[in-house]
């Protein structure tokens, strides 16, 4: 997003916030139309991904959504509003280039008819029993697969080779430059809490404009953080009135992301490690400083676009959970990770790591507890790490935070039984903490030779020059 | 706690903000001065440069030409005073005297300190690349003008037919300097072509931090970029290995040079010339040698070779300009080497115009007795 687009939505915040009535509709609306003006443009799914976000959102509204929030009368003026939004998106897309707002749909025929199938699937799936296990299961496993699809660099290449072949033409470049569904990871994980929580018997009862206004909500769809739907509509449903205070924090929050974003972590972007320094690099010393630089700049970047989101969401009476909470004071890696990109550990806790480890704990033969320990980090992390994208490198990181959470498990275990009072006086313990968190610093940029880097082998070589091997 | 007014912090910061503004118009700080060069990260061998901004994260590198304190403030030449023994050589020049297809080790500069040579009293001689891309007199004239300060003992000046040329004041290099340039006009009695047009003075919006943010920009990416410079002493990702592949030796059979449609143009390109610039750079140089080169240029053997010489240079206007430098150069006694066809087509990078680090070895080769020679007072 430019520092404009933010503005602007920043503006529209404001004047949604000001309504008193048709709220959550006119938020629906200005969220579907934020998500086809953010989109990447230059490629022939430019108008389709965010169609495509719009018609998930609504099929898994029909197959989660409990039977007293299905009925069509109710939420057909949130349908009309999407479906809606989708056409008036298509509509001028015969204006030339340069007045477009929005990307074109290619065809409006197609556009049509597939608007139509979708609405038929969306009244069909809701005049459903609500909660079938079934299709909640089949909805989640979609997910998952587009998921593993368009994270995986090689299947998007595979597939757009092949049809490009198919329509006889060579292959564009560009089109898997631009191959980008935007906000995908978001919204899946998203949706996937409220199949989740359906099954469980745990999802409230919303209309499809909450339910897709949480999941599209247009100050966190593309970078977080990820609300829980639960907290989500209470302040939807009754918002916080836009007081003194509010607007201060907005402000306040909005400012410092800004600055965070556009001015820190753009420099620091500027002298980070990527894949050519790691050759044109002349010493170690020089390399830890870039890699440093990498880390520091992955938090300001994200930790700003938290501010703004969640300066944003306050605007229109939300207040967004946060994502970051000093973790660079923590003093160990588990601290840590309970202080990054904190909405995510969440939701792979709630949904992974504790029913993994509740499955571990209730089988018939307990497996040893340092073995369940390591294998629920390290399996819990390496999904984390997939979850950034499906290749060796975002694996291994995975798997060196899995680890690095296991080995500072069994040191905290060891030292809590030998040495009981180590670190116990004031000052002692602040130098322990400031250790501690400086060796969780270095811990974390090392990681980030796997995550800045595109292959295993220049991981490799980044490590053999950052401890002088090479 | 006292409650604070959400409107009066925002009214607060608006008029902050629009008196900081006024504050920088109205001031024009120097900031082109601040500079991390030459004590935390080293300087420069050559002057910022990069083409677009898609490369310049490719080259850890900017252009910030609007800035001559910035520029040469990034470079080696300003870090320290000049040392007792040595002889010290300004090469002006266009991106072949930059080096825009070698790496630092590999361009002209570096070429010929590696050669160790020494001047007629001893000194060493100690070459700075004041090259910059396009060519152009007029420019060559302002970095000559601001390099001036650090005393050179020489200046070696790299020209081609298209540097001579008069153009309009229109490109980044001289609309910023448009000032300076008439004050160097001025004070060396030099007439300005007529072509050369002085845009209009920036308006105070433009003098602002707003007006102003893209030259700020590009003043804090540069000094970014030097942390990037003393990582890996790289700024060219143009630079090129010896092994280029081969270029087409053929050309298109155009025998016009821009304005000019055939050889009877040729007194008419002759007379046009930017031979004035030539005595001021002189006069402005003083008592250090001023020596202008005709650089080697790349000769094709293909089709159309009896037209032109490459894509650039059609022949007649390439010998016009040849024969009326040299001329009017030894009416006046001004030392002038024409090396115009010194170096094989193969020591020249893949775009026709640039040498490559073979072709930059050679030509040193041919500048170092000019040099010796005429270290001698």
């Amino acid at each position: 997003m430019t520092v404009v687009q933010i503005l602007i939505l920043a503006g529209f915040a404001i004047l949604l916030g000001l309504l008193r009535r048709g709220r959550s509709l006119a938020l629906m609306g200005a969220s579907a139309l934020a998500i086809y003006w953010l989109q990447p443009q230059g490629s022939p799914f430019s108008f389709w991904f965010p169609t495509l976000t719009l018609a998930l959102t609504a099929l898994a509204w029909a197959v989660a959504a409990p039977s007293e929030a299905r009925g069509l009368r109710q939420n057909w003026p949130a349908l009309a509003v999407l479906f809606g939004v989708s056409l008036a998106v298509a509509l001028p897309s015969r204006l030339p280039l340069e007045a477009r707002l929005f990307p074109p749909p290619g065809s409006l025929r197609i556009l049509v008819a597939a608007l139509g199938v979708v609405f038929a699937l969306v009244i069909l799936l809701s005049s459903l029993r609500g909660g079938h296990r079934p299709l909640l299961t089949f909805g989640a496993l979609i997910l998952i697969v587009i998921f593993v699809f368009l994270k995986s660099p090689a299947l998007p290449r595979g597939a757009l080779t092949f049809l490009d072949n198919l329509r006889g033409r060579a292959p564009d470049p560009k089109t898997l430059v631009n191959f980008a569904w935007l906000g995908y990871s978001y919204l899946a994980f998203r949706i996937l809490h409220t199949l989740r929580d359906r099954q469980d018997g745990l999802l409230p009862a919303v209309g499809l404009a909450e339910y897709v206004n949480y999941v599209i909500f247009f100050p966190s769809f593309t970078a977080g953080p990820i609300d829980r739907l639960e907290r989500f509509i209470k302040d939807l449903r009754v918002p916080l009135p836009l007081a003194n205070d509010d607007m201060l924090f907005a402000g306040q929050r909005l400012a410092l992301g800004l600055f965070k974003k556009f001015f820190v972590a753009d420099l620091l972007a500027l002298v980070s490690v990527n894949d050519a320094l790691i050759a044109q690099t002349r010493s170690g010393g020089w390399l830890w400083l870039e890699l440093f630089a990498y880390t520091l700049r992955v938090y300001f970047d994200f930790s700003g676009y938290t501010d703004i989101a969640i300066g944003t969401a306050r605007l229109l009476g939300v207040r967004l959970p946060e994502n970051f909470d000093a973790p660079f004071l923590k003093p160990n890696l588990a601290q840590f990770w309970n202080a990054w990109h904190m909405t995510l550990t969440q939701w792979f806790r709630a949904y992974f790591f504790n029913p993994f480890n509740r499955a571990l704990r209730s089988a018939k033969r307990p497996l040893p507890a340092w073995l369940m320990i390591l294998l629920t980090q390290v399996t819990t992390m390496l999904l984390i790490g997939l979850w950034h994208g499906v290749t060796w490198n975002y694996a291994l990181w995975g798997l060196w935070h899995g680890i690095g959470l296991f080995l500072q498990n069994r040191w905290s275990e060891f030292v809590r039984r030998r040495f009981p009072d180590l670190g116990a006086g004031p000052v002692s313990r602040r130098v322990f903490h400031a250790g501690g968190a400086a060796l969780t610093f270095v811990y974390f940029s090392l990681g980030m030779a796997f995550f800045a880097l595109s292959t295993p082998r220049l991981s490799l070589a980044a490590f053999m020059k950052l401890f002088g091997i090479s | 706690m006292r409650s604070v007014n959400a409107l009066r912090v925002l009214v607060k910061a608006a008029v902050i903000f629009v008196l900081l503004n006024v504050l920088f118009a109205w001031w024009n700080p120097p900031v082109g001065k601040v500079t991390l060069y030459n004590w935390l990260w080293p300087g420069r061998v050559r002057l910022p440069y990069s083409e677009s901004p898609h490369y310049y994260p490719l080259d850890y590198n900017v252009p910030i030409i609007q800035d001559l304190d910035a520029l040469f403030g990034s470079h080696v030449l300003s870090a320290a005073p000049k040392a007792a023994d040595e002889y010290r050589v300004y090469l002006l020049g266009d991106s072949s005297t930059w080096g825009v297809h070698v790496s630092p080790e590999d361009m002209l500069a570096a070429q010929i300190n590696s050669l160790g040579l020494t001047s007629c009293d001893g000194r060493r001689v100690v070459a700075y690349d004041l090259g910059y891309p396009w060519p152009s007199l007029l420019r060559d004239l302002l970095m000559l003008d601001r390099a001036m300060p650090y005393k050179p003992d020489m200046v070696l000046w790299l020209t081609t037919l298209h540097a001579f040329e008069m153009k309009r004041a229109d490109r980044e290099f001289l609309v910023p300097h448009a000032d300076r340039m008439l004050e160097i006009a001025a004070e060396y009695s030099m007439e300005l072509p007529r072509a050369y047009t002085v845009p209009p003075p920036p308006t105070f919006w433009e003098r602002t931090i707003v007006g102003q943010r893209a030259r700020l920009k590009k003043l804090i990416m540069n000094q970014a970029y030097g942390m990037m410079w003393a990582a890996t002493g790289f700024d060219n990702s143009f630079a090129v290995s010896v092994d280029h592949p081969p270029l087409s030796q053929d050309v298109a059979a155009d025998e016009t040079y821009f304005d000019y449609r055939s050889p009877d143009d040729a007194p008419a390109l002759a007379r046009s010339l930017l031979y004035d610039a030539i005595r001021v750079g002189r006069e402005m140089a003083g008592d250090a040698p001023t020596l202008v080169v005709n650089e080697p240029i790349y000769i094709v053997s293909g089709q159309n070779s009896d037209v032109r010489y490459n894509r650039i240079y059609t022949r007649w206007a390439y010998d016009a300009y040849r024969q009326a430098v040299s001329d009017w150069m030894k009416t006046r006694g001004y030392p002038y080497f024409d090396f115009w066809d010194a170096l094989p087509a193969s020591e020249f990078a893949n775009d026709m115009t640039h040498r490559d680090p073979k072709g930059e070895a050679d030509l040193a080769n041919l500048l170092a007795p000019i040099i010796e020679q005429f270290s001698c007072p």
